[in-house]
């Protein structure tokens, strides 16, 4: 077949093949399904073996030694979310987590307020065939008490302290033996610093065309 | 199917680079068999002499815009996956009109430029250095321009949600558009091109 | 055997090179195999296609290189100028690389690659590459602001229904015919 030619057969055929092709996706639908297929099996390993979450110490480890890009998910209402969220935390509901599109690499980190919801959330997104999914155990209920207000463990060493105080810190807590002096503590300017850096980092990096 | 490939990791990085490298090659391939190295046909468009340009782009759109719906809908691509530019409506306006003035101007677009510089047009060379030039520019003025480039910003936003229709009648539209749109441009070109049917380069 | 090899080299010089030009594709053809691309490239990467960002990408390099203080300060450059990998081995710095070699392939293949400045008869060379220059920045320009050009934002975006890649598209077009009138003397 010679490509040059200008052939109005060919494009006649080409024309109505394109209209057919447009009419027909009037009736189609949307491609996007909300149905899927579940592997309860796998799911369950998962969860027995502990594969579903991350304990708030190594969240904040993760926030504060970024080894690796995550998003971290506040599925709270938005209220509460904009009273307190943990820095660089986003904000998306149930709805839109079922909707909402993730890449199915992505390293996605869930919390709510005791974990219920996170976990829900979790089962969600894992139906939807995400592989890197995790909940915070415990929610924001165990990441105020074991790292925004620590209370030092009975015979822990200076050093110990010191580590606990400077994690606390850096999100804005303190150690519960070590309250901040004034209103307007230097700890909690670090932390906002640091949430904006965190936050500017995972804007950074763009696609561009 | 799991695809597109990439979101689902069937292949890193540096895998993706070979794609990208065979990729263009097929785009640069397409441009140039068009016509597209030649900046004399592509201004043609603008003198109602020659729809090329109207004809190669708007074929792509339906082609590619129909094979990735029906494509989904076979559930062989997640479209939700693929990425859309957000719209930041009023900088896209104002950089549409800019670059509307370069086009005729230097009678290529950046990737016709890169076409037209590899088969030998000097001025395509040209046009590549004045759109570095530009980009410094750009990027030099940036403190001036920022708050503008960020304005109007609407993230993903189709023309099914604006228009308040489903995807399928939107792109069924646009189907019957472009058709029309062919139809009309070979009449325009019939009236104002004097001369062969196919031009050589 | 020095002669065979040079009857060999001259008929593969003749196959490719000295072919007089040869007549374009039809535009709707050369268009479905563009759209092929593009929804490969959806299909395999999730992506488009694009051009502005590879040259970008190696303007922030090169202002990088000069000077990494002033790359680093400026939003600008440094969001083309990633840590974590190398800033030119960038998915459309290599399609681009591509998009010449195809050029050159197609080209090749049509007895179409031959050193010539494309104008109109009512122009001069100098006249005509000051043009290129000039319409070369506004391209610079305009695609940054727009964030892509025919590529990333008309392609690739209008195929995807994107509002702000289509009303880009009509903007591009509707300039382009009334600045037409203008630079006619270049072109006709």
């Amino acid at each position: 077949m010679d490509l040059t030619i200008q052939s109005p057969k060919l494009l006649r055929i080409l024309a109505i093949a394109a209209l057919a092709l447009g009419f027909f996706a009037i009736f189609a639908g949307s491609p996007s399904r909300t149905t899927v297929t579940l592997d309860v099996l796998e799911l369950a390993s998962i969860i027995e073996r502990e594969e579903d979450h991350v304990s708030p110490e190594q969240l904040a480890s993760m926030i504060m030694n970024p080894a690796g890009t995550f998003r971290l998910i506040d599925v709270r209402d938005s209220v509460s979310h904009a009273v307190y969220h943990i820095p660089g935390a986003e904000h998306w509901d149930l709805t839109a987590l079922a909707s909402v599109r993730f890449k199915p690499l992505e390293t996605l980190v869930l919390y709510s307020q005791g974990g219920t919801h996170a976990s829900q959330a979790w089962f969600l997104l894992k139906a939807r065939g995400l592989r890197n999914v995790y909940t915070v155990r415990g929610g924001l209920d165990l990441w105020n008490a074991r790292v925004l207000y620590p209370e030092p463990p009975t015979g822990a060493s200076r050093a110990a302290k010191d580590s606990l105080h400077y994690i606390a810190a850096f999100f804005g807590g303190f150690l519960t033996d070590r309250p901040p002096v004034s209103r307007k503590t230097p700890a909690s300017d670090h932390s906002h610093q640091n949430r904006l850096r965190f936050e500017r980092e995972r804007e950074r990096t763009r696609d561009g065309c | 199917m799991n695809a597109p490939f990439y979101e689902y990791g069937f292949f890193g990085d540096n895998f993706s680079l070979v794609v990208a490298l065979i990729t263009g090659i097929g785009f640069g391939f397409f441009l140039e068999r068009a016509g597209f190295g030649s900046g004399r046909k592509l201004a043609a468009q603008f003198y109602l002499t020659d729809m090329t340009v109207f004809k190669v782009m708007f074929t792509a759109i339906v082609t590619a815009m129909l094979g990735l719906f029906w494509l989904s809908w076979l559930g062989l691509v997640d479209y939700a996956l693929v990425s859309v530019p957000p719209t930041y409506l009023v900088p896209q306006l104002v950089g549409g009109i800019i670059f509307g003035t370069g086009f005729v101007m230097g009678g290529y677009c950046p990737g016709t430029s890169c076409v037209a510089s590899s088969t030998g047009k000097l001025d395509g060379g040209v046009n590549l250095v004045g759109m570095i030039a530009g980009i410094l520019l750009f990027g030099e003025a940036f403190s001036l321009l920022e708050s503008f480039y960020n304005s109007s910003s609407m993230g993903a936003f189709t023309l099914p949600q604006v228009l308040g229709l489903s995807e399928g009648l939107t792109m069924f539209l646009i189907v019957v558009s472009a058709v029309g749109g062919f139809m009309a441009a070979e009449r325009i070109e019939a009236r104002y091109r004097n001369g062969s049917d196919n031009p050589i380069a | 055997m020095l002669n065979n090899e040079c009857r060999i080299g001259d008929i593969l010089k003749t196959l490719l090179f000295s072919k007089s030009p040869q007549p374009y594709w039809n535009p709707y053809l050369a268009g479905i195999g563009l759209g092929i691309v593009l929804l490969a490239s959806y299909v395999v990467m999730g992506r488009g296609l694009g051009a502005t960002g590879a040259f970008t990408s190696a303007v922030s390099y090169g202002v990088q290189q000069i000077s990494p203080e002033h790359a680093a300060t400026s939003p600008f450059y440094s969001s083309y100028l990633p840590t974590t990998r190398h800033p030119l081995a960038d998915w459309l710095v290599f399609e681009i690389i591509g998009v010449v070699i195809g050029g050159f392939l197609s080209g090749t293949l049509a007895g179409r690659v031959k050193k010539t400045v494309e104008k109109g008869p009512r122009i001069t060379v100098p006249g005509r590459m000051l043009y290129a220059f000039v319409g070369g920045i506004a391209m610079g320009v305009g695609s940054r602001l727009a964030r892509g050009c025919t590529s990333g934002q008309a392609l690739t975006g209008g195929a995807l229904l994107s509002v702000g890649s289509w009303v880009f598209i009509l903007a591009v077009f509707l300039t382009a015919y009334v600045i037409a009138y203008f630079v006619r003397k270049q072109w006709t």
